[in-house]
């Protein structure tokens, strides 16, 4: 029963923070997409994978986990199937470990590819120099990747991802919202929940909240700045969104507009998701700072955000002048690919078009030498990351 | 029928280490051990649909992505989408001036009542099959990118395996014509290697598929509408995340743009032992059918307990026999079985001792001789003993001295009102017996009032045919297994 045989295609999955992307090696897209957590029950919430506190914690929930994906989304025998994990370099080595452990050891399956996200989007692309930027949940990760290899002293990431954004979205509608009942009295929302739960945060800024555009976005922030200044532009119309029951939340148009202007606000350190592309290109070598900035790919749930990536590259273009970059950038253009996937699964995608090809066999990490090492290589390992196994390797 | 045997109060102690209740468990009758749902493999062993109860083969259920054909959920609600007829007038064929009745099907979901009509998907003639497919539009793209991939990687594993090839001829070449000073042609000669070129090179240069790098734009494919400014929202209009990501490829973003969803294949599993790779459940294969080919539930095979009566300082617990066997139970303190643990892993370790001398390692060992070997045996009660010792106790049981003996299961049974008088039992340890159940006392002392919540723990002793004996002509040899139950007791 060779595990190679073009029966068993790997298995690619990509656990991230909010969702979890799973499906088979050289397909299109991935079978399913799911939230990453604990299906929950009626007595509790489910829980997210990533919230744990031991590791214990986090083995028993990643055995149940991945128990579910293998035999109610992907119909597979664990034992008798690759798998291709797409996760960022910057992913917790805590994490990784438990998750070896489990995959090897709980479900032993017979060998583990990892690959770093930010590279494997490139697959996607065909080209092999860009910057990737990644915007999750959690936060927003960027890495230059040039001729094929991840510049990681160039990373940058900060907090600035689809949490930032509801979080925001959370303190707005605590301040400014009512909530109509039957009656048509209105009520502050404080008083009818002082805390709203992450399912319906996340409803609203899916579904109805977009990036809005730069000079309408600067106009907001003069008019709130200046007492004397310009008039804020005129919102959208306000929308009652259904509470529960016969609760309605006003959802005011200023709230929709203005709960993802946490992502590019500067506070006085100057970060934002603009400041992070520069200062990604300016930590890469001189060189190669113009096929960069020309080889832009936003990928992460987050970017799907309707004019998202619209308004980064005006802001990018806008920040080009600042005084900290003007005299040390001069960009020509900024250009952005367009994957042949939606932003959300692209890094799951490379993965899936790597692991398809003779890779699979000669990269992984077979099962037999983790269960005499007990551990898996990393980058930031340095009994894996010198020149000498580099080379023994190869 | 699980629900009202999955009591959370009595516990027993499985084999990893966890505290299960009976019916959750395995009992697996080759290591004679306790094994959950965590510490066994699941293999998929059919697919089915759980709508149409139709057995999908594994290579048509991969080619359908797990999906079944005729079968769909509603991509608003997940509920099944059923079918509905209706009769259209369409000019008939002979005479197109007259009109003729059709019949047309369309679905729709009884619980949100969405329509394929409202997605704007024309009725169809046929029942099933004929709804369109949501196609990924960038397939061709991919394609073409896995063949890049691929044919770089061919290259890459070829000149690998060149490089690897020369090096060593060349260590060798080197070796020998220092030795001997002989010249290289003359070696070529001598080892019957050809003159020139290297043996690779005989195989062709695998070629590069080329594909067209990708082009970025200056212009973001996600600019707003400046309607979006003035417009109010329909909420109803725009589809939630979930509605989205159950289409992966599509991912609408209206709800008009919401289409049938294939409903999921389901998987009936059969269950392995880790340990000694013997099947533990086997369902049968027809989906429609309940029943099992192999079904070893801990709840069949190993004696179950519970609280028939609480109170202060009195307990009776109610035991009860599913087995086809019949059975002696003992039912010993922790201390209590700790010494006998100890005596018996030594003259297990001596006998293992005895084993290694006929020089039988255990990686030689398969099936029955490694779950039976002697090492195994003692590694088990170890494992067991040292889990058993980590659970917390704060009262402590007065248990019966003597075995008591529990018949086997016998469904006749129920209907004899006699009991059985012939046994000799004390009669303050075993109140009452029925058919193949006894209620005994057991009288309790907290030992320790700190915490409320009382929580107390026994081992079970009895007797367990191994599996594979049943078919010889010789009786049934029983082997003592020991399997400790935890019962937690609440504020008494």
């Amino acid at each position: 029963m060779p595990i190679h045989d073009n029966d068993r295609h790997a298995v690619v999955l990509e656990i991230g923070r909010a969702y979890t992307k799973c499906g088979f090696v050289g397909e299109n897209e991935p079978r399913v997409i799911i939230p990453s957590k604990l299906e929950g029950t009626k007595k509790r919430e489910g829980i997210y994978l990533h919230e744990y506190s031991t590791k214990k914690e986090l083995h028993s929930n990643l055995v149940k986990f991945l128990h579910h994906i293998f035999f109610k989304y992907l119909l597979v025998n664990h034992r008798e199937r690759r798998i291709v994990i797409v996760e960022s370099l910057l992913c917790p080595t805590e994490f990784r470990e438990v998750l070896a452990n489990v995959l090897y050891v709980h479900f032993e399956v017979p060998s583990v590819l990892f690959v770093p996200s930010h590279l494997v989007t490139l697959y996607t692309l065909g080209i092999s120099t860009a910057l990737v930027i990644d915007i999750g949940h959690e936060e927003t990760t960027m890495i230059p990747v040039c001729e094929g290899t991840p510049l990681i002293h160039a990373w940058q990431a900060q907090p600035l991802g689809n949490k930032a954004i509801q979080e925001r979205l959370e303190s707005l509608l605590l301040l400014r919202a009512k909530v109509q009942g039957n009656g048509g009295q209105k009520i502050d929302l404080v008083d009818v929940m002082p805390k709203l739960s992450r399912a319906v945060l996340e409803d609203i800024v899916v579904r109805t909240c977009f990036v809005t555009t730069l000079p309408r976005a600067r106009q907001l922030v003069a008019a709130r700045t200046h007492e004397d200044g310009p008039s804020p532009p005129v919102p959208p119309p306000t929308i009652l969104y259904p509470l529960s029951g016969n609760n309605n939340l006003t959802l005011d148009g200023s709230v929709r507009e203005e709960s993802a202007e946490v992502l590019f606000e500067t506070d006085n350190e100057m970060v934002s998701l603009a400041s992070m592309v520069l200062d990604a290109i300016l930590a890469s070598p001189i060189d190669f700072r113009v096929p960069l900035a020309e080889n832009l790919v936003i990928i992460g749930g987050g970017c799907m955000l309707p004019g998202l990536k619209f308004r980064l590259l005006a802001e990018i273009k806008d920040l080009q002048q600042h005084p900290k970059y003007s005299s040390r950038i001069a960009l020509k253009a900024l250009k952005v690919h367009r994957p042949p996937a939606k932003s959300n699964y692209t890094a799951w995608l490379g993965g899936a078009i790597l692991g398809a090809t003779e890779a699979i066999a000669t990269r992984s990490y077979a099962r037999e030498v983790y269960m005499q090492t007990n551990r898996v290589p990393d980058w930031n390992n340095l009994a894996d990351n010198t020149k000498e196994v580099d080379s023994r390797a190869g | 029928m699980t629900h009202l045997f999955k009591s959370e109060k009595v516990q027993y102690l499985c084999t990893c280490g966890s505290l299960k209740p009976l019916c959750r468990t395995y009992f697996c009758r080759h290591c004679l051990a306790l094994k959950c749902g965590e510490c066994v493999f699941h293999e998929v062993d059919i697919l089915y649909c759980s709508n149409c109860l139709e057995n999908v083969p594994p290579g048509e259920a991969r080619v359908k992505k797990n999906q079944c054909s005729e079968c769909f959920e509603c991509p608003v609600c997940d509920q099944l989408l059923l079918t509905r007829a209706t009769n259209i007038q369409i000019p008939s064929a002979e005479d197109p001036s007259k009109l003729v009745p059709k019949k047309m099907f369309y679905l729709v979901c009884g619980f949100c009542r969405w329509t394929t009509r409202e997605a704007g998907l024309p009725d169809q003639p046929s029942a099933t099959g004929s709804w369109p497919d949501s196609d990924n539009v960038n397939s061709a793209r991919v394609g073409a990118l896995l063949e890049h991939y691929r044919s770089l990687a061919q290259l890459d594993k070829f000149e690998k395996e060149q490089k690897r090839q020369l090096k060593r001829r060349s260590n060798y070449l080197s070796f020998t014509a220092d030795k001997y000073s002989l010249s290289a042609l003359a070696a070529r000669k001598r080892s019957g290697l050809p003159f020139a070129g290297s043996l690779g090179m005989k195989k062709e240069t695998p070629q590069i598929y080329k594909v067209e790098p990708a082009v970025a734009s200056e212009e973001t494919d996600d600019a707003l509408d400046p309607d979006i400014f003035t417009k109010v929202l329909t909420l109803s209009s725009v589809t939630t995340i979930d509605q989205r990501i159950r289409q992966p490829e599509r991912q609408p973003v209206k709800s008009e743009d919401l289409i049938p969803i294939h409903k999921f294949l389901s998987v009936r599993r059969s269950q392995r032992c880790r340990f000694c790779e013997h099947n533990l459940s086997k369902p049968e294969y027809n989906p429609s059918s309940i029943k099992f080919k192999i079904h070893l539930g801990a709840f069949y095979h190993v004696p179950d307990v519970i609280i028939y009566r609480l109170a202060r300082d009195d307990m009776q617990l109610r035991l009860c026999n599913r087995s086809q066997y019949p059975t002696h139970v003992r039912l010993l303190s922790l201390d209590q079985f700790a010494l006998i643990a100890h005596s018996k892993i030594e003259e297990l370790e001596r006998s293992c001792g005895e084993a290694e001398k006929e020089k039988k390692s255990a990686s030689s060992m398969v099936g029955h001789e490694l779950c039976e070997s002697p090492a195994t045996q003692a590694a088990n009660l170890k494992t067991c003993l040292r889990n058993a010792f980590k659970e917390k106790v704060n009262v402590v049981l007065q248990l019966p001295n003597e075995p008591i003996l529990l018949p086997a299961r016998d469904d006749l049974a129920e209907y004899e009102l006699t009991a059985p008088q012939n046994l000799k039992e004390d009669p303050k340890a075993v109140l009452w017996r029925k058919g193949n159940k006894v209620v005994i006392s057991t009288p309790l002392t907290v030992i320790d009032d700190e915490l409320e919540d009382k929580r107390t723990g026994f081992v079970f002793e009895f007797g367990a045919v191994r599996a594979g004996f049943e078919t010889k002509e010789v009786q049934p040899q029983p082997t003592n297994v020991y399997i400790p139950v935890f019962i937690s007791l609440g504020k008494i």
